[in-house]
């Protein structure tokens, strides 16, 4: 009944066993400090999070997009009950879905404190290996 | 006094008997075995034998059509259907078999839903934030973007919209409270329900732990044991069972865009239910102020408020304010969820909603009777923002 093919011990950040070939390229950019998304090689259609047809012109080739790590907070989570061990240790931890250029959304964990993090705060994002796997996390913007 | 619906489908769909079993956390019965049970129950509600069941839709397909032909003795299984929308599939399934008796593809189709949430092995509290061992749509996404970031259960993901709409509305988040204390007063008078004899009051919802924001515990609905069935014919001639018919005036199903995808919705407080009730209530001719009560999805309160506001009874971030002038409670002008809903009677996917509206409308709801039920609309919610809507009517 699982998700994962083969699970990862429990104590590890959560993360694909194996990484679905959609995704390869925005794991890899993460795994040093890049963010990429898809974009459609025949329209230049943006598609995040990827999928099997453009829907700006039905193609179905893509090629990784790299983009800015600047943008604003569209909504949030903080969560205070983890339901994955790894997380267990963190609460309360915060997630932010960022808004960054070209209406992309990006979620990412937040690396500010919990307190700070609402909708409309403006957030630089980078990619590390969290707990052994990439992740992209957000912090509030200095000027803020 | 249906006066007022103007566009009646004929020929018409029928509840025409309701089944349950007892609801509790702690059952030594299998998933099957307890379908089955709330299935025999409906099947005498509707003063049928079992083996006049011709057609079963099941809700996410949870039980096989081959265990309802060997447990009900059908000998010629003409039609089966199930949905994929989550707790908005319970909803959806009766739509489907209304549908299918209208086309004269069945004549008396059960939908049955619940199972052994608690006592089974996918409970959300040992799924090790694998999303509680179900497939989600978009498993792909829930795989790679959220869980690695500590999003692996409802709860989390509908925080997400639950956040926005509070943050851009205005909406009062003591709303939120007015749902948990209202389902949970109904369910004092509820016989059924798990939380009877177990009242709320605003200082235990406001003492009890935060466990995403803007949810605390008594925000999210409990995992339950049980389950619930209907039987939907076509009009019959003369009453069969115990009770009157309650009569399907419309069913239906929608999904938000992007609907395996919350994050990159455009508008992330789009619901199916935003496409859905304007195209269902203007086909049917139904208006709002017709509805006598409301029996809405409520695996969260906050679900509650903002099915309130894409039905159309007020704007985004007024359901709050809405619920607190009407009165959703025992005695409010707009009662919701007479029965306890998910949240203080039992989690069994929505049938039990289905159930309870049937029983109001037919006049043998109990002690939780309303003084009037004519027309009543229910809902299903699930997945995504899925979204389904019933609307019936007294016979």
């Amino acid at each position: 009944m699982g998700t994962e093919p083969t699970a990862r011990p429990t104590d590890q950040r959560p993360f694909p066993a194996v990484v679905d070939p959609d995704y390869n390229d925005h794991m890899e950019a993460l795994a040093t400090g890049r963010v990429v998304v898809t974009r459609c090689r025949g329209c230049g259609q943006v598609e995040w999070p990827p999928r099997p047809t453009c829907r700006g012109c039905r193609g179905h080739d893509f090629a990784p997009h790299e983009v800015e790590g600047v943008g604003v907070v569209h909504t949030f989570s903080v969560v205070h009950r983890a339901f994955h061990p790894w997380f267990s240790d963190k609460t309360p931890y915060g997630v932010a879905i960022v808004e960054v250029a070209d209406g992309v959304r990006l979620t990412g964990l937040y690396a500010g404190s919990v307190e700070t993090l609402r909708c409309g705060l403006a957030v630089r994002g980078r990619g590390e290996m969290v707990g052994g796997a990439p992740a992209l996390l957000w912090s509030p913007e200095e000027h803020e | 006094m249906t006066g007022r619906v103007t566009t009646l489908a004929e020929p018409a769909a029928h509840i025409v008997g309701v089944g349950e079993t007892d609801y509790c956390r702690g059952t030594e019965r299998t998933s099957v075995q307890l379908t089955m049970a709330a299935a025999f129950d409906a099947c005498a509600d509707a003063g049928i034998a079992p083996s006049e069941i011709d057609g079963v839709v099941v809700p996410n397909g949870k039980v096989d059509a081959e265990a309802f032909i060997h447990a009900l003795g059908i000998a010629d299984l003409r039609f089966h259907a199930a949905t994929s929308m989550g707790g908005a599939g319970t909803v959806a399934a009766i739509g489907i078999a209304a549908g299918a008796v209208r086309a004269g593809l069945a004549e008396r189709v059960l939908v049955a839903a619940g199972g052994t949430q608690f006592s089974g092995p996918a409970r959300l509290g040992d799924a090790g934030g694998s999303g509680m061992g179900i497939r989600w749509p978009g498993q792909a996404i829930r795989d790679h973007l959220e869980r690695p970031y500590g999003l692996s259960v409802p709860m989390q993901w509908y925080s997400l919209h639950a956040n926005r709409w509070l943050a851009t509305t205005g909406a009062d988040r003591a709303g939120m409270r007015e749902v948990a204390l209202a389902t949970r007063a109904h369910a004092q008078t509820n016989e059924r329900a798990y939380f009877r004899g177990r009242p709320l009051d605003r200082a235990q919802y406001d003492a009890a732990p935060m466990l995403v924001e803007p949810f605390r515990l008594f925000d999210v609905c409990q995992e339950s044991d049980g389950a619930a069935a209907v039987v939907v014919e076509r009009a019959r001639a003369e009453q069969q069972g115990a009770h009157r018919a309650v009569r399907v005036l419309g069913a239906g199903e929608g999904r938000a865009d992007t609907p395996d995808d919350l994050v990159s919705r455009a508008d992330i407080m789009q619901m199916g239910l935003t496409k859905l009730a304007p195209r269902l209530l203007g086909e049917l001719g139904l208006r709002l102020d017709s509805v006598d009560a409301l029996w809405l999805y409520d695996c969260f309160t906050f679900v509650v408020l903002r099915q309130l506001e894409e039905l159309g009874y007020c704007a985004r971030g007024e359901a709050p304010d809405l619920v607190k002038e009407r009165g959703i409670g025992p005695g409010g002008t707009l009662p919701i969820n007479t029965h306890g809903g998910l949240l203080s009677q039992a989690h069994i996917a929505g049938m039990n909603h289905v159930v309870e509206a049937v029983r109001q409308l037919r006049g043998d709801a109990g002690p939780g009777q309303l003084a009037r039920a004519e027309i009543g609309l229910v809902t299903g919610y699930g997945d995504m923002s899925d979204g389904s809507l019933l609307a019936l009517a007294r016979t």
